[in-house]
């Protein structure tokens, strides 16, 4: 199978599986739309009408059929620097309100290359407001144009959180949904969360291990494993330094 | 695939037109306009799709990657 063939299987693996996924969490019938072009790949719901603003999966509490507020997901994929995998290069996923779709909670993966210096690769992002923090982000605009912002938006502000690989998934969001934002789930919701977040980290942990295989080396010798490099690869200590 | 998912396989042509169209509809010039706009002000839900599109059709054409909000 060509590479692009082995590529676009994985990519289709990845979608069933988060498609598999979402569909046991949460409640109502969900569906994904992968696009496809000379092996790039974005995944995101399904527009379901052509008026629809932005494809974004229903959010409803328990017991209601009034949607409470929408689900909205991207991920951009192409093949890893070795091109053996598929890599997630980007993902946006948001929170967002039913009356006038704002971006309640965001959670973004975006690559280095493509940002300012400022925002961290993986970060929340969350509307909010408070008088004490808004001023500070005014007055440290003032001082410094590189920081806070004339406004005084909180949601503004990108709180880091663990980078290239150790940033949270999309089980962790839909965790946070059903536990913290109470919407209707199925049955056995939390055990298709944990399966899903265990997936996730076993690739991420796969993507630091040919980041440092070194250190993944010298750690499994002292597990007991007996460890020779063959044709040992290069380390990317950059994947673990970034902001 | 389950029913669950639709593959849609893309022409760099179809997206070029998709592009031209989305653009000529929001009365754009160029995807950085909707970037001036953003850093301006809060993008309206309409616009911010518009940006998700415009970013993912950059991408899917291996462009210089777009980010517009």
């Amino acid at each position: 199978m060509s590479q692009r063939g082995k590529l676009g299987n994985q990519a289709e693996v990845f979608a069933q599986q988060l498609s598999d996924t979402i569909n046991s969490v949460i409640d109502g019938k969900h569906e994904l739309m992968l696009q496809a072009v000379q092996g790039r790949y974005v995944l995101e719901p399904k527009r379901r009408a052509d008026g629809e603003k932005m494809p974004c999966l229903d959010l409803h509490l328990p017991e209601s059929t009034k949607r409470i507020g929408r689900l909205q997901f991207r991920y951009e994929m192409t093949l890893d620097h070795q091109h053996e995998y598929l890599k997630v290069v980007l993902s946006n996923f948001a929170i967002r309100a039913e009356a006038d779709g704002t971006a309640l909670i965001r959670l973004d993966y975006e690559p280095i290359n493509m940002q300012g210096t400022r925002a961290p690769v993986s970060h929340w992002q969350i509307q909010a407001h408070h008088n004490a923090l808004a001023n500070w982000l005014t007055l440290a605009h003032a001082t410094q144009r590189r920081s806070g912002n004339q406004s005084g938006r909180v949601d503004k502000i990108h709180l880091a959180v663990g980078g290239e690989r150790f940033r949270p998934c999309m089980e962790d969001l839909l965790h946070l949904l059903v536990t913290d934002l109470g919407v209707a789930t199925k049955n056995g919701h939390m055990r298709a969360i944990q399966e899903g977040r265990a997936r996730w980290r076993e690739l991420q942990l796969r993507s630091a291990v040919r980041d440092n295989p070194a250190i993944a080396a010298e750690v499994l010798a002292n597990c007991g494993y007996d460890v020779t490099p063959v044709e040992p690869k290069a380390s990317r200590p950059d994947k673990h330094t970034h902001y | 695939m389950s029913p669950a998912i639709t593959k849609t396989q893309h022409s760099t042509a179809d997206l070029h037109d998709k592009r031209e169209r989305l653009l000529r509809e929001a009365g754009l010039k160029n995807p950085s306009q909707l970037a001036k706009i953003a850093s301006e002000r809060v993008l309206t839900e309409e616009e911010e799709a518009l940006a998700y599109e415009l970013e993912s059709i950059a991408f899917l054409l291996g462009e210089k990657p777009l980010r517009i909000n």
